[in-house]
């Protein structure tokens, strides 16, 4: 196994720049998501990566070497296709055993080789028979099987389980996390789908228009998303935001005087030469609290009324869709057994410490307290 | 409804099929049997069959349709494979413009490469062999055939194609190892249709050809002479057209279940 390393890595599509300029590293050993909006050069970074499309400026490295400008089949990488992309007039097995037969292994060496693999994913049973003959999960298999028996320094997927139902997904996902760790591999996977960025990453990647805003842990990029794509591309649903400013009261210290009337205190070490700046206040719904409207005067620091426009409950928990004044939408997620209704007045609070703050360009204001 | 589109159906059998009968009966007959408009041949004889290969060079004759045609299939796939895997897989400068001028290529009439193509074959010492026809007969398959093969080499998934890179397949391999195979419809299809246009050819086989050893059937046919230049021996040629009638159908139908969509299925997606 080896670790991959991008040096200013660029691809440009005639006029259209895909990539520009990543310099990242792949760890040896461990699970990098690329993660991104569909159209945001993660397949086409992968594909550089591949070697299926060529880098129009910067060096690729597999472990040690240069593998710039080494065919495909020379960079010593599998990849796992979206469509799995298996010779359909072939055997299992024989699908399995193409590359090693090109490679000009021994029949018995291709043999041990493929039935090793097919072991592993559970398809030795399933040898003989030609890929139209199998499930979407069983092709699933067998396209990871081809792979594996490379033994390569790193396997790529690209999108492996956007063809299979949910279910299967969540079955898929755990299988490549659980291989990952048995074979200690070195592996980049593509996805759009957070939640399998989330739960099978070691590392994610999120890009956008051909660059990598962040890079990371899941939670760390989670907790502290460097701006307000970032912050709104992970999560489900996602994080919401309200336009605000930033006011100075004196003694009164520091606030943020939302768009729509409400109001959220800063705590007294945030800086004052942030006043009169033109901000967003980003929420994670999880982190928003919402309450029947009291007047007890205890708001723990953030006042916001809204109305209650939907209430989705999905039994473990439920999602509020609010409208608060000023007629912006949010979306708070609270317990199963909430007793709020459609059409009530409610109070929305958070801890401040949990909210994010953006500047207008869309970056970070670090920090919050 | 059901009534009339039996009523159709038979009466499309009746029109393209009723020839065909009509061949076979009259080559059923001798003499002056053949002028009468009789549906069923009476005195019915396989005699004309017999004297075609007796008193012609049938057989030759039929062997050499076999050998050109099949000789013009398997040339015109082969650079059509070729072409196509370049014209539908490979990005290049003026790729369209070059589908264009083959496709132009096809529309000519034949009447008006004859001349020049007769210079060439002369030039190229191919005159009456069998290589001529072979030779001449490119001018229709190859355009049809690299378009066809083009748009369904086009068709197959790319990602097929890159995973048989990453696995270490160069060019070749991919073509002959994992395209050819999926092809395996589209090159029957076209290669039947190459077939009939070689085989059913007249003017090209009638120029380029001299004797009678390197004469196709279709010219055979026309040429079949009867005992003076006043009678034309319609019973041999009517037995002449059945018999190299039978093999076209027969290819036909062998070939029916292999032109089957469908042969992709399970490669991608579900």
């Amino acid at each position: 196994m080896a670790q991959v390393r991008l040096e200013g890595v660029a691809k440009r599509f005639g006029p259209v720049s895909a990539l520009a300029d990543i310099t990242e590293t792949m760890a040896d050993g461990e699970l990098t998501v690329i993660l991104g909006p569909s159209g945001c050069g993660k397949s086409t970074l992968l594909r550089v990566i591949a070697g299926l499309d060529e880098a129009t400026a910067g060096r690729i490295f597999i472990g040690d070497r240069d593998v710039t400008d080494l065919p495909p089949a020379k960079r010593d990488i599998a990849m796992v296709f979206q469509s799995y992309a298996l010779y359909p007039h072939m055997t299992v097995f024989d699908n399995m055993a193409f590359g090693l037969k090109l490679a000009g292994r021994s029949r018995a060496a291709v043999r041990a080789k493929v039935e090793e693999a097919a072991k592993l994913l559970r398809i030795d049973g399933l040898l003989d028979r030609k890929p139209r003959a199998l499930s979407g999960g069983q092709r699933q298999r067998v396209a990871m099987g081809r792979a594996l028996v490379r033994e390569p320094q790193v396997f790529l997927f690209d999108e492996p389980l956007s063809n299979l139902d949910a279910a299967l997904r969540v079955e898929m996902r755990f299988e490549i996390a659980a291989l990952q760790k048995q074979l200690g591999a070195t592996m980049v996977y593509v996805t759009h789908d957070q939640v399998e960025a989330m739960t099978l990453a070691d590392r994610i990647l999120v890009m956008r228009d051909g660059r990598v805003e962040q890079s990371g842990a899941p939670l760390d990029i989670y907790r502290r998303p460097v701006n307000r794509f970032v912050a709104g591309f992970l999560g489900t649903p996602g994080m919401n935001f309200i336009d605000g400013r930033i006011v100075d009261r004196g003694e009164n210290g520091l606030g943020i005087a939302l768009g729509d009337g409400g109001w959220i205190d800063l705590p007294l070490a945030a800086e004052t030469r942030l006043a009169g700046e033109v901000i967003q206040v980003g929420g994670r719904p999880e982190d928003l609290m919402v309450e029947k409207e009291r007047d007890d005067g205890k708001h723990g620091g953030v006042r916001l009324s809204a109305e209650v426009l939907l209430v989705e409950r999905l039994g473990a928990e439920t999602h509020l869709h609010l409208s608060v004044a000023g007629g912006r939408r949010i979306i708070a997620r609270v317990g199963g057994e909430t007793s709020l209704r459609q059409g009530e007045t409610v109070r929305v609070s958070a801890s401040v410490d949990v909210l994010h703050l953006f500047d207008v360009s869309g970056d970070r204001i670090a920090p919050v307290g | 409804m059901r009534p009339g589109l039996w009523l159709a159906v038979g009466l499309i059998l009746l029109f393209s099929l009723f020839p065909f009968y009509w061949a076979i009966v009259s080559s059923l007959e001798t003499g002056t049997a053949l002028f009468d408009a009789d549906l069923l041949p009476s005195g019915a004889t396989l005699r004309n069959y017999g004297e075609i290969f007796a008193a012609q060079p049938f057989g030759r004759n039929i062997l050499n349709s076999l050998l050109v045609a099949g000789g013009t299939v398997a040339l015109a796939l082969t650079l059509a494979v070729g072409a196509a895997y370049a014209l539908g897989r490979v990005a290049f400068r003026g790729r369209g413009l070059l589908l264009m001028v083959i496709l132009a290529v096809s529309m000519f009439p034949q009447v008006a490469v004859l001349s020049g193509l007769f210079e060439l074959i002369a030039a190229l010492g191919l005159y009456n062999s069998l290589w001529a026809l072979i030779f001449s007969y490119m001018i229709f398959t190859l355009p049809f055939s690299v378009w066809v093969l083009t748009v369904f080499m086009r068709d197959l998934p790319r990602e097929i194609e890159e995973a048989a890179i990453i696995d270490g397949a160069g060019s070749f391999t991919v073509v002959t190892r994992i395209f050819l195979p999926l092809m395996a419809p589209a090159l029957a299809s076209t290669g039947l249709l190459a077939f009939l246009v070689a085989w059913n050819e007249f003017l090209f086989a009638l120029t380029f050809t001299l004797s009678d050893k390197v004469r196709t059937v279709p010219v055979a046919i026309a040429l079949i002479s009867g005992q003076s230049q006043y009678e034309i021996p319609w019973g041999h040629m009517m037995a002449a057209s059945v018999t190299v009638t039978l093999p076209l159908i027969l290819l036909v139908l062998l070939f029916q279940r292999r032109i089957v969509s469908g042969l992709t299925a399970g490669a991608v997606k579900g």
